[in-house]
């Protein structure tokens, strides 16, 4: 089955909506594109 | 002295090194990664996927050679997090081996697609493609477990951080992880976006493609680094150097390209940094002596190369206003003997760094069981602490 995460932005979106706690919403675009570059360099 | 001091006192050998200022002893900054797993008696496997071991393996080697600083405590390769996501397809290790492999996220025509929006690019293209059919299946539990290693990962770097202000090791310099490092257009094309074939056909073949995607990554990324650079106080003497860039791209150019695609781009940024009076480390990986009459005229201090392959003595009578950092080579500490390494390393220390302008260091990356021997490793490195210069 396809994952809900899959399209962008929406999967982007709730990808960080689902598992960035609350207190960390703040910097929610740091934490997501410092996930991606570890994602995509390692 | 206490580690605070200690830290002060190496940053102050560096600096003064790379601005050719006379010091009593030459700064050893120990080019060493994952050569320290071997030296602890584990293997690749056991250090990248477990932290306890990894630091486990940069506390034996910081108890065990005096050194200056090092390239890596430990965070350089690490797969928790990759692995929690899944399998990927261009990084691989085992026991003994780290490596990638040669990769491109874009072709020649995609390259202006990366650049609308990399986000965008990153998730609907390269992620994709390397996890395969995969990808459409990352559910909740994955991208949970995946954030939690992330956390991990992090909390890793801040606390080997601690560690290295208890050894008083200064950093290399403020271009980490959390900051972004500087990379010149032609290098994030080569080693990521392009790759080392399709980057050298590009050249030749789609020019202009290359020149639009360099001049906009120009505008783009680099005109803000440029400001901050400008708006900056100038050193940061809390680390080894104010920068630190990587140049490969340059051994599959000629002159001409190197004209048109890097070197006009490289001086802006170049001149930036010594209008603030900064030190730059450039790692200048294969040999950068073809290229030696770019940089002659840039005055002494602002520039410090890395050597990998070009001879330490014939590049200071090329460039004499460069520091050098390197010199002790991996196939001398590798297959030498402690007697025959310290002897090159006093040449090295005597002759290139009699009047400032040397860091020692080794010309690759130590990574592999058999870069180095440690015998040769403790004479070589208890040699340049105690050897006063002339």
């Amino acid at each position: 089955m396809k994952s809900r995460y899959t399209s962008f932005p929406e999967g982007y979106n709730r990808v960080a909506k689902d598992i960035i706690p609350w207190f960390m919403r703040p910097v929610k675009d740091m934490l997501m594109r410092l996930l991606l570059t570890i994602l995509v360099d390692g | 002295m206490n580690s605070k001091e200690l830290k002060a006192e190496r940053v102050k050998l560096f600096r003064d090194a790379e601005n050719f200022r006379k010091t009593d002893r030459v700064p050893y900054f120990a080019n060493v990664v994952t050569w320290k797993v071997f030296d602890a008696g584990h293997t690749l496997d056991e250090a990248m996927t477990d932290f306890n071991v990894m630091e486990e393996c940069v506390l034996h080697f910081l108890n065990k050679y005096p050194v200056d600083a090092i390239m890596d405590v430990g965070i350089r390769n690490q797969f928790n997090v990759t692995e929690a996501f899944g399998e990927g397809s261009y990084y691989y290790y085992d026991k003994e081996v780290v490596g990638v492999h040669d990769h491109a996220h874009c072709t020649p025509e995609t390259l202006q697609q990366y650049m609308d929006d990399p986000i965008r690019y990153a998730w609907e293209v390269i992620l994709p493609k390397k996890y395969g059919e995969s990808w459409e299946k990352k559910d909740k539990a994955v991208w949970k477990k995946t954030f939690s290693e992330y956390m991990a990962y992090i909390k890793f770097i801040l606390h080997m951080q601690k560690v290295m202000n208890k050894y008083g090791l200064p950093g290399l310099s403020p271009n980490n992880p959390m900051k972004g490092a500087v990379v010149p257009a032609v290098e994030t094309l080569m080693s990521d976006l392009l790759g080392i074939q399709q980057l050298s056909v590009a050249m030749r073949r789609n020019p202009d493609l290359i020149d639009a995607f360099v001049q906009r990554w120009e505008e783009e990324r680099m005109e803000p680094i440029y400001k901050k650079i400008r708006d900056s106080k100038g050193p940061d003497y809390k680390y080894c150097f104010d920068s630190s860039i990587l140049m490969l791209a340059h051994n599959v150019m000629n002159k001409s390209q190197f004209e048109r695609f890097y070197w006009p781009y490289l001086k802006k940024l170049l001149d930036v940094y010594a209008e603030k009076k900064m030190n730059i480390r450039i790692f200048t990986e294969g040999s950068i002596l073809r290229l030696a009459d770019y940089f002659k005229d840039y005055p002494k201090g602002l520039l410090t190369f890395h050597l990998e392959q070009d001879d330490p003595f014939e590049f200071r009578k090329a460039l004499p206003n460069v520091a050098i950092m390197g010199g002790m080579t991996t196939d001398l500490l590798s297959k030498g003997t402690p007697e025959e390494c310290v002897a090159y390393a006093k040449r090295l220390c005597d002759e290139l760094g009699s009047e400032g302008g040397f860091i020692f260091s080794e010309n690759k990356m130590l990574s592999y069981r058999n870069d180095a021997k440690s015998e040769n490793m403790l004479a070589v490195s208890e040699f340049v602490q105690s050897h006063r210069i002339a």
